[in-house]
């Protein structure tokens, strides 16, 4: 496993698949940052700086959406962003937020890792 | 009554003849010139005899003429009804007894003085001289009296049997006898009448005269003869010469003179004239016989041929000249001035009686039936009830009678007609009243169903809309479906198709029944003025043909469905969010059970089992999950299809790799042809439909038998084929049709029912016919299915 430990933000409101996604990342070696919410997605992006983040779109407080518009609209160069989402038309979802890509729940879970894995940037190498 | 017909009839007709009869016998004695007291006594003893006998017999055959009109008017009288053939004979005795019983009548009168002429002739021979035109004379008189008798007993007779008749024919009428009896026309009447009118006083006129000239003639050659024989007498009783010759000499007389007969037989003529009468047989005797009978009285001979008077002359005092002298006179006829006033006035007298009453009756009998058909007619004219007009009575068999049976069937036929109306108004009433409880059921019907219901014509105008449908009306203008055809831009919004496209005018239901078409369950949208929310409607349509089969009108019947398809909605959109909560729950379940059995490496092999159980149960909970939502969405109308070029056999092949649970069953790709099989698809969409058709084969085939997917090209219809063929149980022929059907499972409660919730077929159908394709399959049970689809090439 000779793989970049690379700071990811989860940001679900689900406690329980907010863990599996974390414990799935950690697993690989990846640091993970959990917010449940937008706004303490915002918050978190302030204090951990992460090269990736995995964002819900449905949450309490501050929607994905919301949050995605807020966080680039604040950082000069933001991070990718993966959109996790049942929701049917996940793709034009990530595409209104400007996602990098996305993963339709219920994920396969070799299949999270492994898109986390693509998606990162170069920058996670170095 | 029944009994004084006969006695009616006898009266007035043998009345009125009696007049006419004591008439002729005065002219008879006139134009036989019987003068002598005696002599006249006894003609007119003979005639009278005559008349009785006459009379009698006359009567007797009209009384037995009439028996049956009597015998029926008793009949009638009484309360019977009178036998059909007594109704018949009646009848034609009514008819024919005024044609036959005048022409006896005048033919009596034709006869009558023949006997007694004759009788004249033999009895009066020496004292009454007839000429040898006695005869003639009497025949002609007897055929004057005819012309006289003939058209007065006939206007008599058919004035007094005429309404007789009408009555017989109006029974016979009523129990439908046709009427006999002979058939005489006004125009045969009046020409007979008229004729009759000429012939009568003409021929008396002609043979009085004649005979008259004869009396004169006679009377004069008579006295002629006096002087002549007087003049001889003396001459020959004062002269010497006492011969025939001196004696004619001496009268000198310019007369035609004369033959001479003396006693001893000796015949001295003195002219030609008397010399050719001389020589003519039977002179002699007559000469002889005139001077036997009356030697001082003139004879005139009527026998002979020319006009001769006898005289005979005593013998003269020389003894010389017993004879007789035979004068032949020239005729010279002098005028009787008398006689003919006596005739002129006679005749005048007779004919001013006879013709008017001839005249009067004949009328009466032409103005009887005449009255009766005005009558008649004016009744038909006033009376608006044409059962109320009675029959016209036929009087004669005539023209007028014609025209009255013509009028009484004019009179059956209005009656036949008016009945006829009267039962056609009835019927109609009652029809109508039908008609009317019909209308007002249907009224009722219409009025408490739930359904709109519109009804239009043929050019689309609105004729009947419900309660219910002035209800949707009130809604929105707009829900006029067929008033949005007549009147374009009423305002409103407009139906909208469900996926929101508004509706054309010629789209709407009632327009499109118009021209034809039937229209099942449609839906259309509206919004509610007032709320402005959506009302949907579902539409059926049918034209209204009539009889012909030409389009009258169309009927549309519109129902708000909008809280069915709001709760459909609802629900929809519950089952979709609630497949979307269970997808976070399953990541996690699918999520951990996996990462379990991969990190742990210490886990027994019953651990391992139970997480494996977990991990394929919340795949179960996956599909279904995946299944709700793709019907929701088919349903929703929610089906985000991104159609793109793909290449069919690809996808076919990443398809058939990524089967699970294929190790048991082999499945073969063949391509039937070898260039580009790029088709217009959704990718992700065309595989969900094969792994279903698939994971069908899979799952009805048994262990080891192979799968072929068959890939196929159409360049002509310019689209690609796709058969999942297997060996499998196949499909029931009575499961065969519901195949396609949502939730419709051909193998429930059967050995090869694998469970399953009858989504993926349905879903295969929808998802291909919204990429423009076809489904369909051939199956044969225990033998295996083959399940194709089709997909335009790109």
């Amino acid at each position: 496993m000779e793989k970049a430990s690379l700071m990811v933000l989860v940001v679900e409101d689900d406690p329980d698949l907010a863990a599996l996604e974390a414990d799935l990342l950690e697993e690989r070696g990846h640091r993970v940052e959990v917010a449940f919410n937008g706004r303490e997605a915002l918050a978190a992006v302030e204090r951990a700086s992460p090269d990736l983040i995995l964002l819900d779109m449905k949450m309490p407080v501050m929607s994905g959406r919301e949050f995605a518009d807020e966080y680039r609209r604040r950082q000069r160069s933001p991070a990718p962003i993966v959109v996790v989402t049942a929701a049917d038309d996940a793709q034009r979802r990530a595409a209104e937020v400007g996602a990098s890509g996305w993963i339709a729940k219920p994920f396969d879970p070799d299949a999270l890792v492994d898109r986390v894995t693509r998606l990162l940037p170069s920058a996670g190498r170095s | 009554m029944a009994r004084s017909l006969i006695a009616r009839v006898t009266a007035i007709a043998f009345g009125v003849e009696l007049a006419f009869a004591l008439a002729i016998p005065v002219a008879y004695l006139h134009l036989f010139n019987i003068e002598r007291r005696e002599d006249r006594a006894l003609v007119l003893a003979i005639v009278g005899a005559l008349y009785l006998v006459r009379t009698a017999a006359l009567i007797g055959f009209l009384a037995s003429l009439l028996r049956p009109i009597e015998r029926w008017l008793a009949a009638s009288h009484s309360s019977s009804q009178p036998a059909p053939d007594l109704t018949r004979r009646a009848a034609r005795a009514a008819y024919d007894a005024p044609l036959l019983f005048p022409l006896v009548w005048a033919t009596s009168w034709l006869l009558f003085y023949l006997p007694v002429t004759a009788s004249l002739q033999g009895l009066f021979a020496d004292r009454i001289p007839l000429s040898a035109r006695a005869g003639e004379a009497t025949v002609l008189f007897g055929f004057s009296c005819f012309a006289a008798a003939l058209p007065l007993s006939y206007a008599l007779l058919s004035w007094l049997l005429g309404p007789v008749a009408g009555r017989i024919s109006l029974s016979a009428r009523e129990r439908d006898l046709a009427l006999p009896g002979r058939r005489l026309s006004v125009r045969a009447r009046l020409v007979a009448l008229s004729l009759s009118l000429i012939t009568a006083p003409t021929v008396w006129m002609g043979v009085n005269a004649y005979m008259s000239q004869i009396w004169t003639a006679q009377r004069n050659l008579a006295a002629r003869a006096g002087l002549l024989a007087d003049a001889l007498e003396h001459q020959l009783a004062g002269s010497s010469d006492r011969t025939w010759e001196a004696a004619t000499r001496a009268l000198s007389t310019p007369l035609d003179v004369v033959a001479v007969a003396t006693t001893d037989g000796a015949i001295i003529a003195n002219s030609d004239a008397a010399r050719e009468l001389a020589a003519a047989p039977g002179l002699r005797f007559r000469l002889a016989r005139a001077l036997s009978r009356a030697p001082a009285e003139t004879v005139l001979d009527p026998s002979a041929q020319r006009a001769l008077a006898y005289r005979g002359i005593p013998a003269g005092t020389g003894g010389t000249f017993p004879g007789a002298v035979a004068l032949v006179i020239s005729r010279e006829p002098g005028r009787d001035r008398g006689g003919e006033l006596f005739t002129l006035l006679f005749f005048a007298l007779v004919a001013l009686s006879w013709a008017p009453i001839c005249a009067g009756f004949l009328a009466g009998s032409i103005a009887g039936p005449l009255g009766s058909i005005r009558a008649v007619v004016a009744q038909i004219v006033e009376s608006e009830d044409a059962d109320r007009v009675g029959r016209i009575p036929i009087f004669h068999r005539d023209e007028l009678g014609e025209l009255a049976q013509g009028v009484n069937e004019m009179i059956d036929r209005l009656q036949a007609s008016a009945e006829r109306i009267r039962r056609y108004g009835a019927d109609r009433e009652q029809l109508l009243a039908v008609a009317a409880r019909r209308a007002a059921e249907l009224d009722a019907v219409l009025d408490n169903m739930v359904e709109g219901v519109f009804a239009c014509d043929r050019s689309g105008g609105l004729t009947h809309t419900n309660a219910a449908g002035l209800r949707l009306l009130d809604l929105s203008p707009a829900v006029a479906v067929s008033r949005a055809t007549q009147e374009p831009g009423t305002g409103g919004v407009g139906p909208l198709h469900p996926d929101g496209r508004p509706f054309s005018p010629a789209e709407l239901p009632l327009a499109r029944a118009l021209a034809g078409e039937i229209i099942v369950e449609e839906d259309e949208v509206l919004e509610n003025p007032s709320s402005h929310r959506p009302v949907f409607l579902r539409s059926s349509a049918a034209p209204i043909r009539d009889t012909a089969g030409a389009i009258a009108g169309a009927v549309a019947v519109a129902r708000d469905v909008t809280e069915v398809v709001e709760f459909d909605r609802l629900k929809d959109q519950f089952i979709r969010v609630a497949a979307h909560e269970l997808k976070t729950p399953v990541a996690i379940l699918k999520g951990y059970s996996l990462m379990l059995m991969r990190s742990d490496q210490t886990l027994s092999i019953r651990s391992r089992r139970m997480l494996e159980a977990i991990d394929r149960g919340a795949e179960r909970i996956n599909r279904i999950v995946e299944d709700l939502l793709d019907i929701s969405q088919a349903f929703l109308d929610a089906l985000h299809l991104s159609p793109a070029p793909v290449d069919l056999d690809e996808l076919a092949r990443e398809t058939v790799a990524g089967l699970r649970a294929s190790e048991l069953h082999r499945v073969v790709v063949q391509r039937e042809d070898p260039g580009p099989m790029t088709v217009r698809a959704d990718a992700a969409r065309t595989r969900q439909v094969l792994g279903n058709l698939l994971s069908n084969a899979i799952k009805y085939s048994p262990a080891g038998g192979t799968i072929e997917v068959v890939l196929s090209v159409d360049r002509a219809a310019g689209e690609a084929r796709t058969s999942v063929r297997d060996s499998g149980v196949g499909i029931p022929t009575q499961k065969q049709g519901g195949i396609f059907r949502l939730f419709y499972r051909a193998h429930t409660d059967t050995p090869h029912d694998y469970g399953g919730m009858g989504v993926g077929l349905y879903m295969a159908k929808e998802l291909i016919k919204r990429q423009g394709g076809r489904i369909w399959f051939e199956s044969r049970e225990g033998e295996g299915s083959i399940f194709s689809f089709t997909l335009p090439l790109a």
